[in-house]
């Protein structure tokens, strides 16, 4: 489960500043979250760890260039890797193996800010989910398909538990970001 | 350590070649500006120098990365300075210790001087910030000869420490 990972803004800082000691903890953060954002974004295309491994070094090559004001970290990387998966589908469609339908430019695919937008949400998303309870946050996992459901428990039970994790998800988003 | 680690860090260390000639190739109009006015055998060589330990600093990174924007505007005053006063009539080439000469490094310096102390932070290294300063005063005060140079060297030297101590920099 890659959502228990540390926030990485303060460690990509010092490695925007040259401080190559921060390298390691700015991998370990990105690697699982680039990895599992373009894995959800491609759908399972085969092609899903190439392009991963191209976004993490895209990031790394712009690490140096990452400021406070450009935000939290993970969005941040998150938004590289989700222009580089769209990157990778107009590559695609330009090679004739994607959809492309002038006449319906919608199954082109999602338009970049939309991507990007996507990826800084499933960023945001998953400060806030960090930031529940334990029991919250693993209950909004088990309901997502993410993780197994706790065994033994009762159907009716375990929806009124998530009917509860969520209610504090929305408090806790609209404390956050209104 | 993995394959793709090594990649992620040749990767880093790509990026950081690049802001460093980036951040170098701002030392070019200046460099070609005292070519211009001087000769390219004698400003050549230093403007080299200079976007070389740029080009390092910025690559490099922390106090020595922080030190060169400060460097940069410090080194532009130090090296407009005696500039406008050659320029000017003021400073002829070759006038050595005369009081032209002197007073048009002088001021360059302090004012290289007071912009470094005032924009290089705590966590800046301000010797390199000097030395970026240096290498651009040069750039026109030798030209006016070495004490002039010398003259300009030290009055950066005294005031960017008395600048910062007075006034410290926000960050």
């Amino acid at each position: 489960m890659t959502l228990s990972v540390p926030d990485p803004t303060s460690d990509l800082l010092r490695l925007a500043d040259g401080d190559r000691s921060a390298f390691d903890a700015v991998y370990a953060a990105c690697q699982p979250r680039v990895l599992a954002l373009t894995r959800r974004m491609m759908a399972g295309d085969p092609e899903c760890e190439d392009v991963a491994q191209q976004a993490l070094l895209r990031v790394f090559e712009r690490a140096s260039e990452y400021q406070p004001e450009l935000g939290k970290g993970m969005p941040w990387v998150l938004g590289i890797a989700a222009w580089e998966v769209r990157s990778w589908r107009t590559r695609r469609r330009r090679r004739g193996h994607g959809p492309l339908d002038p006449e319906h430019p919608q199954s082109q695919g999602p338009t970049v800010e939309a991507t990007v937008a996507q990826a800084q949400l499933l960023a945001h998303l998953e400060g806030i989910l960090d930031g529940l309870e334990e029991a919250d946050h693993a209950t909004l996992m088990a309901a997502a398909g993410l993780a197994p459901r706790p065994e033994g428990l009762a159907p009716a039970t375990f929806r009124k538990r998530v009917q509860r994790a969520m209610t504090r998800l929305r408090l806790a988003w609209s404390d956050k970001h209104g | 350590m993995d394959e793709l680690k090594r990649q992620a860090q040749a990767a880093y260390e790509r990026g950081r070649r690049r802001l460093g000639l980036r951040q170098a190739l701002l030392v070019l109009p200046v460099g070609a500006l005292a070519i211009w006015r001087g000769s390219a055998l004698e400003q050549g060589p230093i403007a080299l120098g200079v976007f070389l330990m740029v080009a390092a600093f910025a690559w490099r990174g922390g106090a020595l990365g922080r030190a060169v924007w400060p460097g940069l505007l410090g080194g532009t005053v130090a090296f407009g300075l005696p500039l406008l006063a050659t320029a000017g009539g003021l400073a002829p080439v070759g006038c050595g210790a005369t009081a032209g000469c002197l007073s048009a490094c002088i001021a360059g310096g302090v004012g290289a001087g007071i912009a470094i102390g005032r924009l290089a932070g705590p966590r800046s290294s301000l010797l390199a910030a000097l030395a970026i300063a240096g290498g651009l005063a040069a750039l026109s005060c030798l030209p006016l000869g070495a004490s002039a140079l010398i003259a300009a060297g030290a009055a950066a030297g005294v005031s960017a420490p008395v600048t910062r101590w007075l006034i410290p920099a926000r960050t």
